[in-house]
């Protein structure tokens, strides 16, 4: 990655995180907030900064690199630009384990449930996608396989909030499809982020075997690359770090496509450097995102999964329109 | 079915469009037995069939009513909830009932005489259940307690049992005046309320007129909010607050509205001042457990009176 596009994301970054402490329903003052991390000042100011405001920006840094980074690996090993966890229906898989393991009471019991169903159906949902669509298949072979899973998942995370015992579960699906981090606690940094780290770390690792893959699987091979390794490595890190994601703060999608899309040129087309690009990237834009998503109305939220979704459709269409166009 | 803030379980059902057809024809049948039925009953028999001997409810604060209210062999179905401690105050006593989930097809069958839904009862299958002759009254949504006092009175009317509403009613009254009573004199304390979702008590609500009645002054009634108007985490943590309510959760079953309550900073900020948590079941309905709801509310304001 070249130096400056690493030292613009870096300063967006931590702009965003001191607007992120600084910005809410209560304004505070930088500085104040800064050193409330450090256990100064008022009890108030100590409670809102470390008990509201840095869990969520914590999340939405963890959640916006494990969406960054899973999204460039699966674009790196499938071969294929429109690869990406919401896309292809991994985030719905992982919405729907964690769903069933919430409502019906076992995360109560254990609370590490809660990011394991979500692993779990992060997990599926991935081997579905490639069995479904493999390395190297067509876009339209991996999108309709995308369509028919997040169908899947999409019922049964219905079908599930139905026959949940809680009367509020139904009008959660909102929650789920198009999640956010509203509300979201220490709790869920302490269930998510191991698991997120876990995954990113494992996806991180793909760099090499990814670019030797760029020249073909015969050379790759010869370079002691294994396509098997690789592939578990892929999808066991995919299921973490989205997984996890997914099951504290419900689907957000198009990061993981948005983010390894705008960043691909300046790492000079080497899927292995996209990775830890777009990691730092997915948590900028999430960050930002979240940040708009307190801000653009000021009495409500705007659950963050609308708005990527509603940055990342249009970017949608726009690939869609520049793949017709390249078509013969 | 009903908006998120204190929901009453209603019982609500998709409008089963088939049976549309046999309406008028039913209707008119029925317009014909009730006159052979007029004609033929004696003035002592019209005396006991004007009490509704097969009540059907279609919301749980109904239930908890008729449970209360009416000799138990006249109750022909109460709802799903009315055994949920998460919803209802009696889930014991309302064991061995047969229940619905309110559809008109499990209604009818049971060939009710009286049918009392609640505001937020699915409009469709109220409508349904009417324009196949089917009596169904609806019970209003209490924002006072004087709407709770009316409530009970106007099921109590509905019902045949006058003198049953007029007993608890006054029941209610008593230990809502000795929750009064016992209001300090002085500055009232100010009392934050955290519902669900951050969904508190506004101004115009039942529980508002309950924390007034047991001496607070409510922190939704300083910030103005109106009716749907929410509280935040951030609002509580800065304003200057004597005392915090939320709702129990402890018994309540796992969703992300629950889960908000549950949040640490609200543990934090309940960790350092008079602090009770009080089941949404005791006062989101026309019932008397209203009574109990006031009489917490009346010991943490002692609490937080002597910690003043």
């Amino acid at each position: 990655m070249s130096r400056g596009l690493f030292a613009l994301l870096l300063v967006l970054l931590v702009a965003g995180f001191l607007a992120s402490l600084a910005l809410g329903p209560v304004a505070i003052d930088i500085r104040a907030a800064l050193g409330a991390i450090f256990g100064d000042g008022p009890e108030a100011l100590r409670l809102i900064i470390l008990e509201i405001r840095l869990p969520r920006t914590i999340l939405a840094l963890a959640i916006g690199a494990a969406l960054g980074i899973a999204g460039a690996a699966l674009q790196g090993y499938l071969r294929n630009p429109l690869a990406e966890p919401g896309v292809v229906g991994v985030s719905a898989a992982g919405a729907l384990g964690a769903v069933v393991v919430f409502y019906f009471g076992l995360v109560r019991v254990f609370p590490y449930a809660l990011p394991l169903g979500g692993l779990l159906g992060a997990g599926i949902g991935v081997w579905l996608v490639y069995a479904l669509a493999g390395r190297g298949g067509s876009t339209a072979t991996l999108i309709l396989a995308g369509v028919a899973v997040n169908a899947l998942a999409g019922a049964l995370t219905a079908l599930a909030l139905s026959l949940a015992p809680s009367p509020y579960a139904t009008l959660e699906i909102i929650h789920w499809m198009l999640g956010g981090l509203t509300d979201r606690s220490m709790t869920h940094v302490w269930l998510a982020l191991p698991f997120i780290l876990a995954g990113a770390v494992l996806l991180a690792t793909l760099a090499r075997g990814l670019d030797a893959l760029t020249l073909g699987e015969d050379a790759a091979q010869s370079m002691g690359v294994s396509l098997a390794g690789l592939r578990l490595r892929l999808v066991l890190g995919t299921a973490l770090a989205v997984g996890a994601s997914t099951a504290v703060a419900g689907v957000i999608g198009f990061v993981g496509l948005v983010v390894p899309h705008l960043l691909r040129g300046r790492v000079g087309y080497r899927p292995g450097a996209l990775l830890v690009a777009s990691a730092l990237g997915g948590a900028t834009l999430t960050l930002l995102a979240d940040l708009a998503a307190r801000l653009i109305v000021t009495d409500r939220e705007i659950n963050l999964g609308v708005l990527t979704a509603l940055i990342g459709a249009p970017f949608f269409l726009a690939l869609v329109l520049q793949a017709r166009r390249s078509e013969p | 079915m009903f908006k998120q803030k204190n929901p009453h379980p209603e019982v609500a059902a998709p409008l089963g469009a088939a049976l549309e057809g046999w309406t008028r024809a039913r209707r008119r049948a029925l317009a014909a037995l009730a006159l052979a039925a007029a004609l033929l009953a004696s003035p002592a028999q019209a005396e006991v069939s004007a009490k509704p001997q097969r009540i059907v409810s279609l919301n749980v604060c109904v239930d908890q009513l008729l449970l209360l209210m009416v000799d138990h062999r006249r109750i022909a179905a109460l709802t799903v909830f009315a055994t949920d401690r998460d919803w209802s105050n009696m889930p014991k006593e309302a064991r061995g009932f047969r229940t619905t989930h309110g559809r008109a097809e499990e209604v009818l069958p049971l060939k009710p005489d009286l049918v009392i839904g609640g505001e937020y009862s699915a409009p469709d299958t109220i409508a349904l259940l009417r324009r196949v002759g089917q009596r169904v009254e609806v019970m209003r949504l209490a924002n006072s307690i004087e709407d709770v006092r009316n409530g009970m009175r106007w099921l109590g009317n509905i019902v045949g049992e006058p003198d049953e509403a007029e007993a608890l009613v006054a029941a209610l009254d008593r230990r809502l005046s000795a929750v009064a009573r016992a209001v300090p004199p002085g500055p009232r304390p100010v009392l934050a309320f955290y519902n669900t979702s951050g969904y508190t008590a506004e101004p115009g609500t039942l529980a508002d007129d309950v924390i007034r009645l047991a001496g607070f002054d409510n922190l939704a009634g300083r910030f103005g909010l109106r009716i749907g108007g929410r509280l935040n985490l951030e609002m509580i943590a800065t304003a200057r607050i004597d005392a915090l309510i939320a709702i129990d959760t402890a018994e309540t079953s796992a969703s992300r509205a629950v889960e908000t309550v549950q949040h640490p900073a609200l543990a934090r900020l309940a960790a350092n001042r008079p602090f009770a948590a009080i089941p949404g079941r005791l006062w989101t309905c026309e019932t008397p457990f209203v009574a109990e709801a006031a009489e917490r509310l009346a010991r943490l304001r002692a609490e937080t009176e002597r910690r003043r």
